[in-house]
């Protein structure tokens, strides 16, 4: 159990973990580790929805944490099944290289 | 405002009331399932009926969704308050569905002829609607997040489908890697939202934000609703987080991008108008400026980028950031004045006839195995296909807002709103991008009627089907309807603007 | 039998443009047929409203139109279908028909291979421009404004030299700036229209000029503290630019002589007879009524731009060697003079400017048909390439004869009375303008005469002796228009006395003469157009 006097921690752990994140998905080339640094903003911001929720004594930030928890699963089946089938179609695996479009 | 006493709801089974309101969406999600299961026992030849299957849904919930219009008179909420069952809703059900059941009518002779006619296509087209759908409806964050998250997941998908086709990977990964991008930031600003006003129903949130207006906003509270926006302008693809847009336009199948060029800004605008002009009324001064800078922003480096264009995919990609931009100055409106909703109502509706038609153009006539893209490509085509060329003419002039076409009043009416609340510099800036891009529109639809240089190859345009012809018919008349006979829409829209919830701020005139 | 002749002058060529796509592409005979026949219909429609309207009573309100037709179109914003005519709009709508008939007569099934495009786009020209005559709602009118650009975009941009669409683009997007900031004036007057108790704001237009809005100061820009103009005058210049774009007033002239040039004469004849009559029209029918403040503030000005455009036309015709740009400049010139008459914001000039209208409508097809023929025959343009077609062209050279004498404003031709009422006008402004302008029809005679006397004497080229003389056909089309010149030029009274009264009125609205401008009663006091 937190204390209320952890709550300010907890916020500013979920502000750096997004902060990370996002960095990351604006440094990183690798679409893997870009997938991560998505991950790392959602579960960011699953720690403030906690955070806010026991600071709150209300349980509306720990159901939202679950759904969020749920569709960033699915999110992953699709992202890892793309990258699966753009490596098997024999590309490199870095988003600098993925412009086939851009002119 | 902070630490109050939990509220929980006490848990009941959903009344029967409460599930009549979600008719459409369990339509499509009934009828989602039921196409996953009928394409395990149809053969690959029959494919096609699924999308009469799909086809029957979406009319099914077109119906409910009229049915609910009239049923839901002056609205309610639905789920204590978590989704609205008010016109709003139901006027953007309505242009959803038609635009989903267009874009399932010319589906089945493009993706044949692309040779990826899968039968899971027709279902994530439903599933996206229904998030969609569910988006429009939403007054609850959490709903909001699944809404996108549904709408977004099944296009990641729809994006990548022509699997063979290293683009289409490209362009769904892109797709994939930038939308999670902006879930992040939606969320993020929701945890935000939640954590400082206390609340995820979106009536709530509105009330609280109004009794802190006394004393100063909090400034977190702030952050947060400046997070949602990025994360609704990605999905709007404004600047400067257009930069999936061309790319993933390009590369998607052009079916997936006709349906996703519309309903996703459709979709995404609903919610944004529900959340922030609705919600947000009261914390207005603080949002405006940025909601403005962005629709500036937007519509400068739409139009300028499209100029440069030379793939017929891309420009329209750029057109819709510069429309995008348009339909952001109906947002960026004072709150008070219903007629910035009016006219974001208006030019969505607009918007989807005439894109939704111009891609069509694209996606009927492209030829066997690929896709019409190129400016080259419609060379000429006036004289093979006059009634398509002219067809394609009037939906470009249309998204220039050209009278007596649907875009125009578009535009009349959001820069209406924006000179009635002193907005004007808004409007002129949108009026001095208008002029620049009459230029490239003009030049795409000039080009259809210059004759091919003898040497240059013709496109192998393929013939005008039954199933083309109706959507083609159906798209040039709505955007002829909606430019001459405006009071029709208007109309519904105003009725739609008037019902809207949650309604925490008074709205006149 | 209640019939909406209004309505129909709009619906006859619609409707038949739809026709006409029923009809197989290789049936020209018939196409043209139905063509020339849809635009006779309205013209006959249109001189039968004319010749009864004299009779019939005028409407109250700032506008007294004649005829009137009011539908509700998006009543919660107050936006009507209203139509109206009255004597101003009168002859400009039988001169529409009229251009637009000898359009249709004036292509050949031979000029082109695609003739039901041609036809569907000129009887949708029509219909638009008859409609931006027609409208009395600001939202209608500008409806038809802008929707008139969609026709002409595909025309010029089809039918012409290879330049043609540079030159179209060009126009188009010049003349969408200009509408665009038109419409941000429209919407600015409907929300700032200075209501009554329990009324609501409408885009009619009798409407707009019975509650102007109230008088504001002057813009600041922020931080330098300059002050600019007052509102009003802002929205004013929307309107403005609008209208001198499509004029054309120098400076904004630069589309024209290069989209003239590389237009196909079938299409001048309506181009150039009705389309850019709209902008003066605008002028007097919007700019005078609603703007009786900024157009005083501003009248200085356009009077100074519309005698630059006198002038600098008359100077390029002079120095222009090939004939069609010779007449485009020419027709700078003469649209000057038009734009000097309605600024000089008297009843003089106003009633001059319509009569002019007019009349350059008449030359101007006239010249660019005959420019065409002898074009077509020669295959040159070049003034020093030609000479001496009289007498290989006896009947050309008289009918060119009549419109060059009507061109440079002979007495006894139709010109000279527009002209001399101008002038008149002008004076009062200023003297300094007649006279400027009066340099201006001294180099009307020089370029008119350079031109007619360069094509047709001195001795004839030889690679001109086998030119033929123009057909039956071809005089036929000419000839009516020659005949108006010399008609108009000896019995100008029809146009003149038929918009009097609505000149009267919308001067006296401009010129603050008669402060409640509802009043219906048009101050007397009838200028007499010398004879």
């Amino acid at each position: 159990m937190i204390s209320t006097g952890l709550f300010p921690y907890m916020l500013g752990l979920s502000a750096f973990l997004f902060t990370v994140g996002a960095t990351g998905v604006l440094i990183r080339r690798n679409p893997l580790v870009v997938f991560m640094c998505i991950e790392l903003m959602l579960n960011a911001g699953n720690v403030a929805l906690i955070a806010y929720g026991r600071f709150l004594n209300s349980v509306e930030g720990q159901i939202f944490a679950f759904m969020v928890i749920i569709v960033a699963a699915a999110e992953v089946v699709v992202g890892l099944a793309l990258i699966t089938q753009i490596f098997r179609l024999g590309r490199e695996l870095d988003v600098d290289d993925i412009s086939e479009m851009s002119e | 405002m902070l630490a109050q006493a939990a509220t929980i709801p006490a848990l009941v089974t959903p009344t029967g009331r409460d599930l009549l309101g979600l008719l459409p969406e369990l339509i499509l999600g009934a009828a989602f399932v039921l196409l996953m299961a009928l394409d395990a026992f149809l053969p690959s030849t029959r494919r096609s009926w699924l999308a009469v299957v799909a086809f029957i849904s979406l009319a099914a919930a077109f119906g409910a969704s009229m049915w609910g219009w009239f049923d839901s008179g002056s609205g309610r909420t639905l789920y204590f308050g978590a989704f609205a069952y008010d016109r709003y809703s139901m006027f953007v059900n309505a242009i959803l569905l038609v635009s989903s059941a267009l874009v399932v009518i010319i589906s089945p002779q493009y993706l044949n002829r692309r040779g990826i006619h899968h039968g899971e296509y027709y279902a994530l087209i439903l599933a996206s609607t229904t998030g969609m759908m569910i988006l429009a409806g939403a007054m609850n964050l959490m709903v909001i997040f699944l809404g996108i998250e549904l709408l977004s997941i099944s296009l990641y998908v729809l994006s990548g489908f022509s699997r063979g086709d290293e683009r289409s990977q490209e362009a769904a990964l892109k797709y994939l890697l930038l939308g999670g991008f902006a879930s992040g930031f939606l969320l993020y600003g929701m945890a935000l939202v939640y954590g400082e006003t206390g609340h995820t129903q979106l009536a709530q949130i509105g009330l609280a934000l109004r009794a802190a207006q006394t004393s100063s906003v909090d400034p977190l509270v702030l952050v947060g609703v400046i997070l949602v926006f990025i994360g609704f302008a990605f999905k709007v693809s404004a600047v400067p987080f257009h930069t999936w847009t061309p790319d993933v336009y390009q590369g998607a199948p052009t079916s997936v991008t006709t349906f996703m060029s519309v309903t996703t800004k459709v979709a995404a605008f609903a919610a944004l108008v529900r959340v922030f002009t609705y919600t947000f009324p009261y914390v207005y001064t603080h949002w405006q400026v940025i909601v403005s800078l962005v629709a500036i922003l937007s519509m400068l480096v739409g139009n300028i980028a499209a100029l440069t264009q030379t793939s017929l995919k891309r420009m329209l990609a750029y057109s819709g950031i510069a429309q995008a931009g348009y339909i952001l100055i109906g947002v960026a409106v004072d709150p008070r004045v219903a007629l910035g909703t009016i006219g974001v109502l208006y030019y969505l509706a607009a918007y989807a006839v005439t894109n939704i038609g111009a891609f069509a153009v694209i996606t009927v006539m492209a030829g066997r195995g690929e896709d019409l893209d190129s400016y080259s490509g419609l060379r000429g085509l006036a004289f093979r296909r006059p009634y398509v060329a002219a067809a394609m003419g009037l939906f470009l002039l249309s998204l220039g807002g050209f009278p007596p076409t649907a875009g125009f009043f578009g535009k009349f009416f959001v820069f209406a709103a924006a000179i009635k609340t002193g907005l004007t510099p808004l409007a002129i800036w949108g009026i001095v991008t208008s002029a620049v891009s009459v230029f490239y529109y003009l030049r795409v639809a000039l080009l259809m009627y210059q004759r091919p240089a003898e040497d240059e190859r013709e496109y192998a345009w393929s013939r005008t089907s039954l199933s083309a012809g109706i959507v083609l018919a159906a798209t040039t008349a709505g955007t002829l309807v909606l430019g001459i006979f405006v009071f029709l829409l208007y109309n519904a829209a105003s009725a739609a603007q008037s019902g809207l919830l949650p309604a925490i701020a008074s709205s006149s005139g | 039998m209640n019939v909406p002749w209004l309505t129909l002058v709009i619906v006859i060529p619609v409707g038949m443009a739809i026709l006409l796509q029923l009809v197989p592409r290789s049936q020209t005979a018939l196409i043209k047929a139905l063509m020339v026949g849809a635009t006779a219909t309205v013209a006959v429609i249109v001189f039968a409203l004319l010749y009864n309207m004299a009779g019939s009573p005028a409407g109250g309100g700032p506008l007294s139109l004649h005829y009137q037709e009011r539908h509700d179109w998006i009543p919660a914003i107050g936006a009507s279908y209203h139509l109206g005519l009255d004597g101003l709009s009168g002859w400009l709508l039988a001169l529409n028909a009229g251009v637009f008939l000898l359009g249709a007569l004036a292509v050949s099934r031979r000029a082109t291979d695609r003739l039901r495009f041609y036809a569907t786009l000129l009887l949708l020209t029509e219909a638009a421009t008859g409609g931006v005559l027609l409208s009395a709602d600001l939202l209608l009118f500008y409806l038809f404004w802008e929707g008139m650009l969609i026709p002409l975009y595909f025309l010029l941009s089809n039918f012409g030299d290879e330049n043609r669409g540079r030159n179209t683009l060009k126009f188009v997007i010049y003349t969408v700036a200009g509408s665009l900031l038109m419409l941000a004036s429209i919407i600015w007057l409907y929300f700032n229209a200075h209501l009554g108790t329990g009324e609501t704001s409408s885009f009619d237009l009798a409407f707009l000029i019975n509650h102007p809005s109230a008088s504001q100061a002057a813009l600041v820009i922020p931080g330098v503290k300059i002050s600019t103009f007052t509102p009003q005058q802002l929205v004013f210049i929307g309107f403005a630019l609008a209208f001198a774009i499509k004029i054309p007033i120098v400076p904004f002239h630069t589309w024209l002589p290069g989209l003239y040039e590389s237009s196909p004469p079938f299409v001048l004849v309506f181009f150039a007879g009705i389309v850019s009559k709209l902008g003066a029209y605008g002028f007097i029918r919007y700019g005078l009524t609603l703007f009786p403040q900024p157009i005083g503030y501003f009248k200085w000005v356009l009077a100074a731009l519309a005698v630059l455009s006198i002038i600098y036309g008359a100077l390029m015709a002079l120095s222009e060697r090939d004939i069609k740009r010779i007449v485009a400049y020419a027709s700078i010139s003469h649209l000057g003079f038009i734009a000097l008459g309605i600024f000089s914001l008297t009843q003089n000039g106003v009633n001059g400017a319509i009569i002019q209208i007019i009349n350059h409508g008449i030359i101007i097809a006239a010249l660019f048909l005959i420019v065409g023929m002898i074009e077509a025959r020669t295959g040159t343009r070049e003034l020093h390439e030609l000479s001496g077609l009289e007498k290989r062209m006896p009947w050309l050279y008289f009918l060119f004869l009549v419109a060059t004498l009507a061109g440079l404003g002979m007495p006894g031709m139709n010109s000279f009375v527009g002209e001399f009422t101008i002038m008149l006008g002008a004076f009062q402004l200023n003297w300094i303008y007649a006279v400027l302008a009066g340099g201006g029809v001294i180099l009307a005679c020089w370029y008119m005469l350079r031109l007619h006397q360069g094509l047709m004497h001195d001795p004839i080229k030889p690679v001109l002796e086998r030119v033929r003389d123009i057909r039956l056909g071809e005089a036929l089309l000419l000839s009516p228009l020659v005949a108006l010149m010399v008609f108009l030029g000896v019995y100008p009274r029809p146009v003149g006395d038929l918009a009097n009264p609505s000149v009267a009125q919308y001067v006296s609205i401009a010129t603050g003469a008669n402060p409640n401008p509802s009043s219906s009663a048009p101050s007397a006091g009838t200028p007499q157009a010398p004879q």
